[in-house]
Protein backbone atom coordinates (compact mmCIF):
# COMPACT_ATOMS: atom_id res chain seq x y z
CA UNK A 1 0.00 0.00 0.00
CA UNK A 2 1.68 2.98 -0.84
CA UNK A 3 2.35 6.40 1.57
CA UNK A 4 2.80 3.98 4.56
CA UNK A 5 6.70 4.36 5.01
CA UNK A 6 7.15 5.29 8.68
CA UNK A 7 8.97 8.35 8.46
CA UNK A 8 12.21 8.01 10.98
CA UNK A 9 15.45 9.83 11.55
CA UNK A 10 16.57 6.56 10.04
CA UNK A 11 14.20 7.36 6.65
CA UNK A 12 13.57 10.75 6.63
CA UNK A 13 11.57 12.09 3.90
CA UNK A 14 11.66 15.41 2.15
CA UNK A 15 9.61 18.51 1.40
CA UNK A 16 10.69 21.57 -1.82
CA UNK A 17 8.66 24.60 -1.83
CA UNK A 18 8.97 26.74 -4.60
CA UNK A 19 7.94 30.17 -3.81
CA UNK A 20 6.73 32.26 -6.76
CA UNK A 21 9.21 35.66 -6.57
CA UNK A 22 7.96 37.07 -9.80
CA UNK A 23 7.02 41.06 -10.04
CA UNK A 24 2.94 40.16 -9.93
CA UNK A 25 3.83 39.23 -6.30
CA UNK A 26 3.61 42.71 -5.33
CA UNK A 27 0.05 42.85 -5.96
CA UNK A 28 -2.19 42.58 -3.08
CA UNK A 29 -4.23 39.31 -2.29
CA UNK A 30 -7.95 39.61 -3.83
CA UNK A 31 -9.81 37.56 -1.35
CA UNK A 32 -10.11 36.54 2.23
CA UNK A 33 -8.67 37.35 5.56
CA UNK A 34 -5.83 38.76 3.60
CA UNK A 35 -7.61 40.60 1.38
CA UNK A 36 -5.11 44.04 0.79
CA UNK A 37 -1.47 42.41 1.90
CA UNK A 38 1.21 41.76 -0.47
CA UNK A 39 0.94 38.64 -2.09
CA UNK A 40 5.24 38.40 -1.28
CA UNK A 41 4.28 38.97 2.39
CA UNK A 42 2.20 36.30 2.68
CA UNK A 43 3.40 33.86 1.19
CA UNK A 44 6.53 34.34 2.97
CA UNK A 45 4.47 34.37 6.38
CA UNK A 46 2.71 31.28 5.60
CA UNK A 47 6.20 29.41 4.47
CA UNK A 48 7.60 30.47 7.79
CA UNK A 49 5.05 29.48 9.54
CA UNK A 50 5.15 26.43 7.73
CA UNK A 51 8.69 25.60 8.53
CA UNK A 52 8.15 26.53 11.85
CA UNK A 53 5.59 24.29 12.45
CA UNK A 54 7.33 21.49 11.08
CA UNK A 55 10.07 22.09 13.69
CA UNK A 56 7.80 22.48 16.19
CA UNK A 57 6.80 18.91 14.90
CA UNK A 58 9.84 17.34 15.16
CA UNK A 59 10.67 19.00 18.38
CA UNK A 60 11.03 16.26 21.07
CA UNK A 61 12.46 16.91 24.89
CA UNK A 62 15.89 16.05 24.02
CA UNK A 63 16.17 18.41 20.95
CA UNK A 64 14.98 17.93 16.95
CA UNK A 65 14.56 14.75 15.56
CA UNK A 66 15.64 14.90 11.88
CA UNK A 67 12.34 13.48 10.12
CA UNK A 68 12.43 15.77 7.06
CA UNK A 69 14.84 17.63 5.14
CA UNK A 70 13.45 20.70 3.98
CA UNK A 71 14.13 22.90 0.53
CA UNK A 72 12.56 26.18 -0.27
CA UNK A 73 13.81 27.73 -3.73
CA UNK A 74 12.71 30.95 -5.07
CA UNK A 75 12.00 31.69 -8.71
CA UNK A 76 11.69 35.56 -9.55
CA UNK A 77 14.12 38.50 -11.25
CA UNK A 78 17.52 36.29 -10.36
CA UNK A 79 16.19 33.17 -12.15
CA UNK A 80 15.66 29.89 -9.58
CA UNK A 81 17.75 29.37 -6.34
CA UNK A 82 17.47 28.63 -2.66
CA UNK A 83 15.24 31.09 -0.72
CA UNK A 84 16.59 31.12 2.82
CA UNK A 85 17.83 34.04 4.24
CA UNK A 86 20.09 34.49 7.39
CA UNK A 87 22.80 31.36 7.93
CA UNK A 88 21.23 29.13 5.44
CA UNK A 89 21.51 31.41 2.84
CA UNK A 90 22.31 29.19 -0.36
CA UNK A 91 21.68 25.94 0.79
CA UNK A 92 19.53 23.84 -1.00
CA UNK A 93 17.89 20.47 1.21
CA UNK A 94 18.32 21.68 5.32
CA UNK A 95 17.82 18.87 7.42
CA UNK A 96 15.26 20.02 10.08
CA UNK A 97 17.11 20.44 13.30
CA UNK A 98 19.48 22.66 11.32
CA UNK A 99 16.79 25.08 10.22
CA UNK A 100 15.37 24.78 13.89
CA UNK A 101 18.46 26.14 15.26
CA UNK A 102 19.17 28.62 12.01
CA UNK A 103 16.54 30.93 10.99
CA UNK A 104 17.98 35.09 10.03
CA UNK A 105 16.49 36.45 13.05
CA UNK A 106 13.00 35.74 15.52
CA UNK A 107 10.66 38.38 15.83
CA UNK A 108 7.94 39.56 18.30
CA UNK A 109 4.81 39.10 16.95
CA UNK A 110 1.01 39.47 18.44
CA UNK A 111 -1.83 36.69 18.30
CA UNK A 112 -4.98 37.43 19.73
CA UNK A 113 -6.29 34.49 21.83
CA UNK A 114 -9.22 33.67 24.02
CA UNK A 115 -9.09 35.28 27.38
CA UNK A 116 -11.66 32.29 28.56
CA UNK A 117 -14.39 35.16 29.53
CA UNK A 118 -15.52 36.00 26.26
CA UNK A 119 -12.91 38.43 25.49
CA UNK A 120 -9.62 38.69 22.81
CA UNK A 121 -6.10 39.03 24.55
CA UNK A 122 -2.73 40.23 22.57
CA UNK A 123 -0.16 37.51 23.50
CA UNK A 124 3.45 38.14 22.56
CA UNK A 125 4.78 34.87 20.39
CA UNK A 126 8.26 34.74 18.77
CA UNK A 127 8.09 34.48 15.10
CA UNK A 128 11.45 32.85 13.54
CA UNK A 129 11.93 34.07 9.99
CA UNK A 130 13.95 32.04 7.15
CA UNK A 131 12.30 33.41 4.52
CA UNK A 132 11.75 37.09 3.24
CA UNK A 133 9.32 38.36 0.77
CA UNK A 134 11.14 39.05 -2.78
CA UNK A 135 9.31 40.18 -6.15
CA UNK A 136 10.66 41.18 -9.09
CA UNK A 137 11.21 39.97 -12.74
CA UNK A 138 9.56 37.05 -14.65
CA UNK A 139 8.37 33.83 -13.59
CA UNK A 140 10.94 31.05 -14.44
CA UNK A 141 8.27 28.50 -12.86
CA UNK A 142 9.51 25.57 -15.46
CA UNK A 143 12.71 25.77 -14.36
CA UNK A 144 12.01 25.90 -10.54
CA UNK A 145 9.85 22.41 -11.31
CA UNK A 146 13.39 21.44 -12.80
CA UNK A 147 15.37 22.59 -10.27
CA UNK A 148 13.06 20.57 -7.79
CA UNK A 149 12.86 17.17 -10.05
CA UNK A 150 16.59 17.27 -9.01
CA UNK A 151 16.92 17.57 -5.58
CA UNK A 152 13.95 15.07 -5.37
CA UNK A 153 15.48 12.56 -7.51
CA UNK A 154 18.72 12.81 -6.09
CA UNK A 155 17.14 12.46 -2.66
CA UNK A 156 15.31 9.50 -3.52
CA UNK A 157 18.29 7.78 -5.14
CA UNK A 158 19.68 8.03 -1.32
CA UNK A 159 16.27 7.08 0.25
CA UNK A 160 14.35 4.49 -2.12
CA UNK A 161 12.04 3.26 0.92
CA UNK A 162 10.87 6.97 2.49
CA UNK A 163 7.94 8.04 2.56
CA UNK A 164 7.69 9.67 -0.65
CA UNK A 165 8.74 13.59 -1.18
CA UNK A 166 6.48 16.81 -1.68
CA UNK A 167 7.19 19.40 -3.92
CA UNK A 168 4.59 22.28 -2.98
CA UNK A 169 4.58 25.40 -5.70
CA UNK A 170 3.42 28.19 -4.41
CA UNK A 171 2.79 30.59 -7.64
CA UNK A 172 0.07 34.01 -8.77
CA UNK A 173 -0.50 32.65 -12.72
CA UNK A 174 1.95 31.51 -15.85
CA UNK A 175 5.40 30.46 -16.27
CA UNK A 176 7.62 32.79 -18.35
CA UNK A 177 9.63 30.37 -19.57
CA UNK A 178 7.57 27.74 -21.39
CA UNK A 179 4.50 25.10 -20.49
CA UNK A 180 5.05 23.66 -17.07
CA UNK A 181 3.03 20.91 -17.37
CA UNK A 182 5.32 18.59 -19.03
CA UNK A 183 8.09 18.83 -16.54
CA UNK A 184 5.06 18.70 -13.71
CA UNK A 185 4.32 15.11 -15.32
CA UNK A 186 7.98 14.40 -15.15
CA UNK A 187 7.82 15.24 -11.46
CA UNK A 188 5.11 13.00 -10.24
CA UNK A 189 6.56 9.88 -12.12
CA UNK A 190 9.13 9.71 -9.84
CA UNK A 191 8.37 7.48 -7.03
CA UNK A 192 10.01 5.98 -3.92
CA UNK A 193 9.28 2.04 -2.81
CA UNK A 194 6.64 4.03 -0.90
CA UNK A 195 4.63 5.61 -3.79
CA UNK A 196 5.13 8.71 -6.44
CA UNK A 197 6.17 12.11 -5.30
CA UNK A 198 3.71 14.38 -4.45
CA UNK A 199 3.34 17.76 -6.53
CA UNK A 200 1.03 20.40 -4.72
CA UNK A 201 -0.14 23.91 -6.28
CA UNK A 202 -1.39 27.09 -4.46
CA UNK A 203 -2.64 29.35 -7.03
CA UNK A 204 -2.99 32.60 -5.35
CA UNK A 205 -4.92 35.67 -7.35
CA UNK A 206 -5.79 39.21 -6.81
CA UNK A 207 -9.07 37.88 -8.62
CA UNK A 208 -11.85 38.11 -6.31
CA UNK A 209 -13.03 34.83 -7.28
CA UNK A 210 -14.19 32.63 -4.50
CA UNK A 211 -11.97 29.91 -3.29
CA UNK A 212 -11.61 26.48 -4.79
CA UNK A 213 -9.73 24.02 -2.32
CA UNK A 214 -9.10 20.29 -3.36
CA UNK A 215 -11.22 20.69 -5.80
CA UNK A 216 -11.71 17.29 -8.49
CA UNK A 217 -13.30 19.09 -11.27
CA UNK A 218 -11.28 22.22 -13.53
CA UNK A 219 -14.42 23.34 -14.76
CA UNK A 220 -15.12 25.44 -11.38
CA UNK A 221 -11.71 27.43 -11.93
CA UNK A 222 -11.78 30.73 -13.14
CA UNK A 223 -8.70 31.00 -15.78
CA UNK A 224 -6.58 28.97 -18.05
CA UNK A 225 -3.70 29.18 -15.54
CA UNK A 226 -5.66 28.27 -12.71
CA UNK A 227 -6.71 24.89 -14.77
CA UNK A 228 -3.12 24.73 -15.89
CA UNK A 229 -2.19 24.27 -12.19
CA UNK A 230 -4.79 22.00 -11.25
CA UNK A 231 -4.14 19.41 -13.99
CA UNK A 232 -0.34 19.90 -12.65
CA UNK A 233 -0.93 18.52 -9.01
CA UNK A 234 -0.92 15.14 -7.61
CA UNK A 235 -4.62 13.86 -6.69
CA UNK A 236 -4.66 13.75 -2.81
CA UNK A 237 -3.68 10.10 -1.34
CA UNK A 238 -5.93 8.49 1.26
CA UNK A 239 -4.03 9.26 4.40
CA UNK A 240 -4.13 12.45 3.33
CA UNK A 241 -7.58 12.71 1.92
CA UNK A 242 -8.80 11.99 5.70
CA UNK A 243 -7.00 14.38 7.34
CA UNK A 244 -8.66 16.85 4.99
CA UNK A 245 -12.00 15.47 5.98
CA UNK A 246 -10.69 15.47 9.48
CA UNK A 247 -9.84 19.22 8.76
CA UNK A 248 -13.64 19.75 8.39
CA UNK A 249 -13.41 20.57 4.46
CA UNK A 250 -15.76 18.96 2.50
CA UNK A 251 -14.18 17.39 -0.60
CA UNK A 252 -15.02 14.72 -3.31
CA UNK A 253 -13.75 10.88 -3.20
CA UNK A 254 -11.18 11.74 -6.08
CA UNK A 255 -9.53 15.52 -5.28
CA UNK A 256 -6.44 16.99 -6.35
CA UNK A 257 -3.54 18.79 -4.28
CA UNK A 258 -4.86 21.88 -5.62
CA UNK A 259 -5.92 25.08 -3.87
CA UNK A 260 -7.28 28.23 -5.85
CA UNK A 261 -7.26 31.65 -4.75
CA UNK A 262 -6.36 30.75 -0.78
CA UNK A 263 -6.60 33.23 1.95
CA UNK A 264 -3.76 32.66 3.95
CA UNK A 265 -5.25 30.02 6.61
CA UNK A 266 -6.46 27.89 3.84
CA UNK A 267 -2.33 28.19 2.36
CA UNK A 268 -1.31 27.46 6.18
CA UNK A 269 -3.44 24.53 6.67
CA UNK A 270 -2.65 23.06 2.92
CA UNK A 271 0.67 22.87 3.91
CA UNK A 272 0.18 21.44 7.15
CA UNK A 273 -1.84 18.65 5.86
CA UNK A 274 0.30 17.54 3.27
CA UNK A 275 2.94 17.46 6.25
CA UNK A 276 1.39 15.61 8.99
CA UNK A 277 1.18 12.00 7.97
CA UNK A 278 -0.73 10.18 10.32
CA UNK A 279 2.32 7.50 10.48
CA UNK A 280 4.84 10.31 11.69
CA UNK A 281 6.37 8.90 15.39
CA UNK B 1 -3.65 -12.01 48.61
CA UNK B 2 -0.37 -13.75 47.24
CA UNK B 3 0.92 -12.25 43.60
CA UNK B 4 3.06 -12.10 41.17
CA UNK B 5 4.46 -9.28 39.14
CA UNK B 6 6.81 -8.51 36.81
CA UNK B 7 7.44 -6.37 33.42
CA UNK B 8 9.26 -5.59 30.59
CA UNK B 9 9.99 -2.76 28.15
CA UNK B 10 11.04 -1.78 24.81
CA UNK B 11 11.86 1.00 22.75
CA UNK B 12 10.62 1.87 19.33
CA UNK B 13 13.04 0.61 16.94
CA UNK B 14 15.07 3.08 15.51
CA UNK B 15 15.36 4.67 19.10
CA UNK B 16 17.92 4.83 21.61
CA UNK B 17 16.59 3.26 25.09
CA UNK B 18 16.66 6.99 26.94
CA UNK B 19 13.87 7.76 23.83
CA UNK B 20 11.23 5.54 25.41
CA UNK B 21 8.36 7.49 25.88
CA UNK B 22 6.06 4.93 27.93
CA UNK B 23 5.96 4.53 31.61
CA UNK B 24 4.73 1.63 34.30
CA UNK B 25 4.60 1.36 37.99
CA UNK B 26 5.80 0.23 40.43
CA UNK B 27 8.91 -1.10 38.89
CA UNK B 28 8.94 -3.90 41.01
CA UNK B 29 7.43 -5.19 44.57
CA UNK B 30 8.60 -5.65 47.57
CA UNK B 31 6.58 -8.46 48.64
CA UNK B 32 4.34 -10.90 47.28
CA UNK B 33 1.66 -10.61 50.23
CA UNK B 34 -0.67 -7.69 49.96
CA UNK B 35 -4.15 -6.55 50.94
CA UNK B 36 -4.31 -4.39 48.37
CA UNK B 37 -2.09 -3.69 45.09
CA UNK B 38 -2.10 -0.95 42.50
CA UNK B 39 -0.23 -0.74 39.11
CA UNK B 40 -0.54 1.89 36.10
CA UNK B 41 1.01 1.58 32.67
CA UNK B 42 0.98 5.49 30.74
CA UNK B 43 2.22 5.71 27.03
CA UNK B 44 3.53 9.26 26.47
CA UNK B 45 2.27 10.72 22.91
CA UNK B 46 5.26 10.94 20.57
CA UNK B 47 3.77 13.92 19.33
CA UNK B 48 4.14 15.92 22.50
CA UNK B 49 7.47 16.85 24.02
CA UNK B 50 8.32 15.86 27.60
CA UNK B 51 5.41 12.95 27.44
CA UNK B 52 8.23 10.07 28.80
CA UNK B 53 8.14 12.42 31.93
CA UNK B 54 3.97 13.09 31.71
CA UNK B 55 3.68 9.40 31.97
CA UNK B 56 5.99 8.81 34.77
CA UNK B 57 4.14 10.80 36.89
CA UNK B 58 1.17 9.65 36.24
CA UNK B 59 2.02 6.11 37.05
CA UNK B 60 3.66 6.65 40.19
CA UNK B 61 1.14 9.15 41.41
CA UNK B 62 -1.69 6.44 40.64
CA UNK B 63 0.85 4.02 42.52
CA UNK B 64 1.07 6.42 45.35
CA UNK B 65 -2.41 6.91 45.54
CA UNK B 66 -1.45 10.56 44.76
CA UNK B 67 -5.08 11.60 42.95
CA UNK B 68 -5.13 15.61 42.42
CA UNK B 69 -4.30 15.88 38.47
CA UNK B 70 -3.66 19.51 39.10
CA UNK B 71 -0.74 18.92 41.33
CA UNK B 72 0.82 16.44 38.96
CA UNK B 73 -0.11 19.09 35.90
CA UNK B 74 2.11 21.43 38.41
CA UNK B 75 4.45 19.08 39.03
CA UNK B 76 5.35 18.17 35.09
CA UNK B 77 5.36 22.11 34.38
CA UNK B 78 7.68 23.03 37.01
CA UNK B 79 10.18 19.96 35.88
CA UNK B 80 10.29 21.47 32.21
CA UNK B 81 10.48 24.96 32.83
CA UNK B 82 13.53 24.27 35.05
CA UNK B 83 15.74 24.63 32.16
CA UNK B 84 16.20 27.32 29.70
CA UNK B 85 14.96 25.77 26.53
CA UNK B 86 15.33 27.15 22.48
CA UNK B 87 11.92 28.67 20.89
CA UNK B 88 11.06 25.84 19.57
CA UNK B 89 10.78 23.65 23.06
CA UNK B 90 9.15 26.48 24.46
CA UNK B 91 6.71 26.93 21.45
CA UNK B 92 6.11 23.05 22.01
CA UNK B 93 5.44 23.17 25.33
CA UNK B 94 2.40 25.12 25.30
CA UNK B 95 0.50 22.94 24.06
CA UNK B 96 1.83 20.35 26.67
CA UNK B 97 2.24 16.62 26.84
CA UNK B 98 -0.64 13.85 26.47
CA UNK B 99 -0.05 10.47 27.36
CA UNK B 100 -2.51 7.14 27.12
CA UNK B 101 -3.27 5.86 31.11
CA UNK B 102 -4.80 2.21 32.23
CA UNK B 103 -4.56 1.73 35.75
CA UNK B 104 -5.66 -1.13 37.95
CA UNK B 105 -6.29 -2.06 41.85
CA UNK B 106 -7.08 -4.89 43.37
CA UNK B 107 -8.42 -5.11 47.15
CA UNK B 108 -9.24 -7.96 49.72
CA UNK B 109 -13.32 -7.38 50.19
CA UNK B 110 -15.15 -9.52 52.79
CA UNK B 111 -14.91 -12.78 50.16
CA UNK B 112 -13.24 -12.29 47.41
CA UNK B 113 -10.44 -10.24 45.60
CA UNK B 114 -12.02 -7.13 43.20
CA UNK B 115 -10.38 -5.42 40.64
CA UNK B 116 -10.99 -1.91 39.27
CA UNK B 117 -9.31 -0.45 36.32
CA UNK B 118 -9.94 3.05 34.60
CA UNK B 119 -8.31 3.51 31.03
CA UNK B 120 -8.21 6.91 28.98
CA UNK B 121 -6.72 6.15 25.51
CA UNK B 122 -5.20 3.24 24.07
CA UNK B 123 -3.00 1.30 26.42
CA UNK B 124 -5.30 -1.47 27.69
CA UNK B 125 -6.12 -4.01 30.54
CA UNK B 126 -6.70 -7.73 29.50
CA UNK B 127 -8.31 -9.67 32.30
CA UNK B 128 -6.83 -13.73 31.95
CA UNK B 129 -8.22 -16.69 33.23
CA UNK B 130 -6.67 -19.96 32.30
CA UNK B 131 -6.07 -19.78 28.66
CA UNK B 132 -9.58 -17.74 28.35
CA UNK B 133 -9.56 -14.11 27.20
CA UNK B 134 -11.89 -12.53 29.57
CA UNK B 135 -12.19 -8.72 28.95
CA UNK B 136 -9.86 -6.67 26.97
CA UNK B 137 -10.42 -2.78 28.49
CA UNK B 138 -10.75 -0.21 26.96
CA UNK B 139 -10.12 -1.61 23.81
CA UNK B 140 -12.03 -4.53 22.30
CA UNK B 141 -10.60 -5.04 18.49
CA UNK B 142 -7.11 -4.25 17.41
CA UNK B 143 -9.36 -2.21 14.08
CA UNK B 144 -10.21 0.19 17.06
CA UNK B 145 -6.51 1.67 17.28
CA UNK B 146 -6.14 4.40 15.59
CA UNK B 147 -2.89 7.42 15.61
CA UNK B 148 -5.16 10.37 17.51
CA UNK B 149 -6.83 8.39 20.67
CA UNK B 150 -8.19 10.45 23.18
CA UNK B 151 -5.35 11.17 25.87
CA UNK B 152 -5.01 12.56 29.14
CA UNK B 153 -3.02 15.92 29.00
CA UNK B 154 -0.78 17.62 31.24
CA UNK B 155 -2.70 21.19 30.97
CA UNK B 156 -5.67 21.31 32.45
CA UNK B 157 -7.82 23.40 29.63
CA UNK B 158 -7.18 20.59 27.53
CA UNK B 159 -8.37 18.02 29.54
CA UNK B 160 -12.35 18.22 29.40
CA UNK B 161 -12.94 15.94 26.59
CA UNK B 162 -10.09 13.82 27.98
CA UNK B 163 -11.87 13.71 31.82
CA UNK B 164 -14.98 12.97 30.29
CA UNK B 165 -14.18 10.21 28.63
CA UNK B 166 -11.98 7.91 31.28
CA UNK B 167 -13.60 4.70 31.05
CA UNK B 168 -14.28 2.42 34.22
CA UNK B 169 -14.41 -0.95 34.82
CA UNK B 170 -14.31 -3.96 37.73
CA UNK B 171 -14.67 -7.20 38.44
CA UNK B 172 -14.01 -9.96 40.99
CA UNK B 173 -10.56 -12.33 40.90
CA UNK B 174 -10.23 -16.11 41.16
CA UNK B 175 -7.11 -17.44 42.33
CA UNK B 176 -5.05 -18.11 39.09
CA UNK B 177 -6.05 -14.95 37.16
CA UNK B 178 -3.68 -13.09 35.16
CA UNK B 179 -3.91 -9.28 34.31
CA UNK B 180 -1.76 -7.53 31.95
CA UNK B 181 -1.65 -4.16 30.75
CA UNK B 182 0.18 -2.72 27.96
CA UNK B 183 0.87 -0.03 25.74
CA UNK B 184 -1.12 0.36 22.33
CA UNK B 185 1.54 -1.36 19.81
CA UNK B 186 1.78 -4.52 21.90
CA UNK B 187 -2.06 -4.47 22.89
CA UNK B 188 -2.99 -3.95 19.35
CA UNK B 189 -0.76 -7.07 18.34
CA UNK B 190 -2.35 -9.12 21.07
CA UNK B 191 -5.87 -8.71 20.18
CA UNK B 192 -4.78 -9.12 16.27
CA UNK B 193 -3.58 -11.99 16.89
CA UNK B 194 -6.12 -13.40 19.66
CA UNK B 195 -8.47 -12.89 16.42
CA UNK B 196 -6.19 -14.43 14.15
CA UNK B 197 -4.90 -17.43 15.89
CA UNK B 198 -6.18 -17.69 19.14
CA UNK B 199 -2.97 -18.39 20.75
CA UNK B 200 -2.20 -14.88 21.86
CA UNK B 201 -2.67 -15.51 25.36
CA UNK B 202 -0.31 -18.87 25.33
CA UNK B 203 2.30 -16.48 23.33
CA UNK B 204 2.56 -13.64 26.26
CA UNK B 205 2.58 -16.29 28.81
CA UNK B 206 5.20 -17.65 27.25
CA UNK B 207 6.96 -14.11 27.73
CA UNK B 208 9.08 -14.75 31.18
CA UNK B 209 12.07 -12.49 30.90
CA UNK B 210 13.11 -8.67 28.87
CA UNK B 211 14.93 -11.14 26.22
CA UNK B 212 11.71 -13.29 25.58
CA UNK B 213 9.90 -9.92 25.21
CA UNK B 214 12.63 -8.41 22.98
CA UNK B 215 12.51 -11.35 21.00
CA UNK B 216 9.00 -11.31 20.20
CA UNK B 217 8.80 -7.50 19.49
CA UNK B 218 11.64 -7.85 16.60
CA UNK B 219 9.69 -11.18 15.20
CA UNK B 220 6.27 -8.96 15.34
CA UNK B 221 7.56 -6.01 13.90
CA UNK B 222 9.09 -7.84 11.09
CA UNK B 223 6.38 -9.77 9.82
CA UNK B 224 3.92 -7.75 7.52
CA UNK B 225 0.45 -8.18 6.07
CA UNK B 226 -0.86 -8.33 2.76
CA UNK B 227 -1.39 -4.34 3.07
CA UNK B 228 2.17 -4.25 4.03
CA UNK B 229 1.40 -3.16 7.97
CA UNK B 230 3.64 -4.76 10.41
CA UNK B 231 1.38 -7.00 12.71
CA UNK B 232 3.12 -5.51 16.00
CA UNK B 233 3.22 -1.55 15.01
CA UNK B 234 6.85 0.18 15.62
CA UNK B 235 6.42 1.87 18.74
CA UNK B 236 7.38 1.43 22.75
CA UNK B 237 6.30 -1.75 24.17
CA UNK B 238 5.62 -2.18 27.74
CA UNK B 239 4.20 -5.35 29.33
CA UNK B 240 3.07 -5.44 32.63
CA UNK B 241 1.82 -8.97 34.35
CA UNK B 242 0.18 -9.58 37.40
CA UNK B 243 -1.08 -13.04 38.51
CA UNK B 244 -3.01 -13.45 41.46
CA UNK B 245 -1.27 -16.89 43.00
CA UNK B 246 -4.14 -17.15 45.47
CA UNK B 247 -6.84 -15.44 46.83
Amino acid sequence: MPYTAEISRANPSCIVILIDQSGSMEDPFGQGAAAGKRKADGVADAVNRLLQNLVIKCAKSEGIRDYYHVGVLGYGERGVGPAFTGPLSGRELVPISEIANNPARVEQRTKKVDDGAGGILEQKIKFPIWIDPLYKGGTPMCEALRQSKRLVTEWIRKHIGCFPPIVINITDGEATDGNAEPVADEIKRLSSEDGNVLLFNLHISSSNHAAVEFPDDQSLLPDDYARLLFRMSSQLPDYMWSLVQEEGIIISEHPKGFVFNADLVSVIRFLSIGTRPSNLR
Amino acid sequence: MQISYRTGWLQKNGCAPEEYEDSFAPGEISTENVQEFRCAVADGATETSFSGLWAKILCDAYVAGQTSLEELQKQWLEQVSSQELPWYAEQKLESGAYAAFVCLTLYQAEKSVIWKAKAIGDSCLFHIRGDQLLKSFPIDTWQDFNNSPLLMASRADRNEEALAGVKVLEGQCEGGDVFLLMSDAISNWFLRRHHEHGDAVKLLEEVSNQEDLEKLCKQERGQRDGDGRAFMPNDDVTLVRLAIVSL
